[in-house]
């Protein structure tokens, strides 16, 4: 399917937004279920065809919960095997993309539990959303190309985490809230903190409130 | 900023921007959306925010960096310990008593778990060597859809058979899959035409562009990104125009009095017939033009420095788009640049191309079901046949064999 949406490219005089044409991301594809449904019944094959598929999207993901490659690539290996045990309790819900990336998370949190590494604790990040106009959005459209990537760089995990899932792997609102385990509230209240977040490391006398 | 009507009294249209840049949005929420950006300013500058955000979210590293096969082997592993001995214990226990070699195990027969697993067929019997020397091939080249398979034992024979059977997806997985491929251009790109630094984009469309359009691409957009641009015509005649330098290449004979193939001023309009294809630079202002009657039909590619993802081109139809941004690898020489059309029936292959190379397929009329692998083998994981275009830009060797467009 096909529509227009808006797509962005940093130029010389700055940000310039165009309407484009984008294949929109199907929200669950009957064949995939139906690997899944392989997957349950022992198809080895259907498990080669998801990891085909999702190997690298769910590698990107893995990597930016940890920066460990090699514990990237662990994760992944875990991930998958607990998607070949787990397929016959896929019940469709989310899609098989959110429904990997889901398992992805739980298994890095546990790992990283586990051996007492650092987790983020989501619960003080959580803001209150404003609803008011937003002029200081502005500040992104001014800013160079550079200071915004950096700007990413720099971000929470908790806020870079959600940008990801949503401009990268481009899940749902529901797939979102279905990965990272939160109400659907808190879906859009931690997108509109991310980018206040990432309006603060550019401007830094403005706080991310 | 004011609240949507059209929305509960509680939602807000500013709630659903994100969902609306990344294409989640349902076609109804879309249109409510799309009406209101158009008379609400700080709505229409908070969606530019957000697609600010989107490209920067999407050029943080790690993006698309492939996994290594000794993934999908040890997961295979990980499973076999699950479930049963291990594939190398297998071929160890199996090491006295030559076992039959399946070659081929029908579609929907594979694996089954709890269900009792598939019988080896009786048609084909070899020797223990041959099956352990292509167990342990399969395991060397770590291939993502090498299938292993047990069987507790072979009904018909009264065997026990403890062995894997060992299933290579080739080229052609399934005995009746027959991959057509058909090269439709090649040509080298010398060194120096591939951008050496910065970020690697590497994007192929398949484009349409109806009868009396013309399709500028914006020569201010273009200004970032250097590197070989691909126009190659499937159908219809484009009238095409680059203010610079152009190579035309020719897939049959000309008319007199028409622009024949080689280089071309810049400036010059040139008709490019179904086969035909140029070569120019991504930064120089092209505009396609369709004064026939047929809409024509494209497939353009490109690779080049910078940070410009997605559809470029004005007043044409996207029928699909693939990218892939590379970080590190990319042909340090010349490099041969090949457009292949293929024809995969469900689970065929286009085999792998020699390493260091890149790999992009788009669909030839939609988003096709393709799944490709870290070596850049793709497969048709479709339960229909599905026809793709793949670009490959090959490092040149001097083995490499260009054939003639």
């Amino acid at each position: 399917m096909n529509l227009l949406a808006p797509r962005c490219y940093f130029l010389s005089s700055g940000w310039q937004c165009r309407m484009r044409t984008v294949i929109v991301q199907h929200p669950i594809l009957e064949e995939e279920l139906n690997v899944v449904a392989r997957m349950a019944r022992g198809d080895r094959r259907a498990l080669a065809e998801l990891y085909a598929r999702y190997e690298r999207p769910l590698l990107t993901y893995l990597r930016h919960l940890t920066a460990d490659r090699e514990l990237a690539e662990e994760l992944l290996q875990d991930t998958l095997l607990a998607a070949w045990t787990g397929a016959s309790s896929y019940a469709g819900q989310a899609s098989v993309h959110a429904w990997l990336l889901g398992i992805a998370r739980h298994r890095t949190h546990d790992t990283l539990r586990r051996r007492a590494l650092r987790v983020v604790d989501t619960s003080v990040l959580e803001p209150l959303v404003a609803l008011d106009p937003e002029p200081e959005d502005r500040v992104l459209l001014e800013a160079e190309y550079e200071e915004v990537t950096s700007a990413m760089n720099r971000l929470a995990p908790i806020h870079r985490e959600v940008l990801i899932l949503t401009f990268v792997h481009d899940l749902s609102y529901q797939d979102l809230a279905k990965v990272l385990g939160i109400p659907l509230g808190t879906v859009k209240s931690r997108l509109h903190q991310a980018k206040r977040a990432v309006r603060a490391l550019l401007r830094p006398d403005e706080s991310p409130r | 900023m004011t609240p949507s009507r059209a929305f509960p009294s509680d939602e807000h249209v500013a709630d659903r921007l994100p969902a609306y840049v990344n294409g989640t949005l349902e076609p109804a929420e879309r249109a409510i959306v799309q009406a209101h950006l158009r008379d609400c300013a700080g709505c229409a500058t908070e969606l530019a925010a957000w697609e600010v955000i989107r490209a920067a979210t999407r050029s943080l590293p790690f993006h698309a960096a492939p996994a290594p096969a000794s993934v999908l082997d040890r997961l295979w592993i990980a499973i076999d310990q699950l479930e049963g001995p291990t594939v190398m214990e297998s071929i160890r226990a199996s090491a006295t008593v030559p076992r039959p070699l399946s070659p081929s195990i029908p579609q929907g027969a594979l694996g089954q778990r709890a269900v009792g697993r598939a019988r080896w067929p009786a048609r084909t019997r070899r020797g223990l060597t041959m099956l352990a020397t292509a167990a342990l091939v399969v395991l060397t080249l770590g291939a993502s859809y090498v299938t292993l398979q047990r069987s507790h034992g072979d009904q018909e024979t009264g065997q026990p058979a403890s062995i894997p059977a060992v299933v290579v997806t080739s080229a052609t997985p399934d005995s009746d899959a027959s991959v057509e491929t058909e090269t439709l251009f090649a040509t080298v790109l010398p060194t120096g035409q591939i951008p050496t630094s910065g970020v690697l984009d590497f994007v192929v469309n398949r484009l349409s562009l109806d009868p009396g359009r013309s399709a500028p691409i914006s020569p201010t957009v273009q200004a970032c990104c250097p590197g070989p641009h691909i126009t190659h015509v499937l159908e219809g005649e484009l009238t095409i125009r680059v203010d610079g330098p152009m190579q035309v290449f020719r897939a049959g004979a000309v008319a007199p009095g028409t622009v024949d193939a080689g280089t071309v001023p810049p400036g010059t309009e040139v008709v490019l017939h179904p086969g035909d294809t140029i070569t120019a630079d991504f930064t120089l202002p092209t505009t396609y033009s369709n004064l026939g009657t047929i809409p024509v039909q494209l497939v353009t590619a490109g690779l080049y420095a910078g940070t410009l993802p997605g559809p470029w081109a004005e007043n044409v139809t996207y029928l699909d788009f693939n990218e892939d941004v590379s970080h590190n690898s990319r042909p340090s020489g010349p490099a041969e640049v090949r457009l292949v059309r293929a024809i995969l029936p469900p689970g065929g292959e286009v085999p792998a191309p020699p390493s260091s190379s890149l790999v992009l397929e788009v669909g030839a009329n939609g988003d096709a079901s393709i799944g490709k692998r870290a070596d850049g083998s793709l497969r048709n994981l479709n339960e229909r046949a599905e026809t793709i275009y793949v670009i490959t830009v090959e490092p040149v060797t001097a083995g490499t064999a260009i054939p003639s467009p």
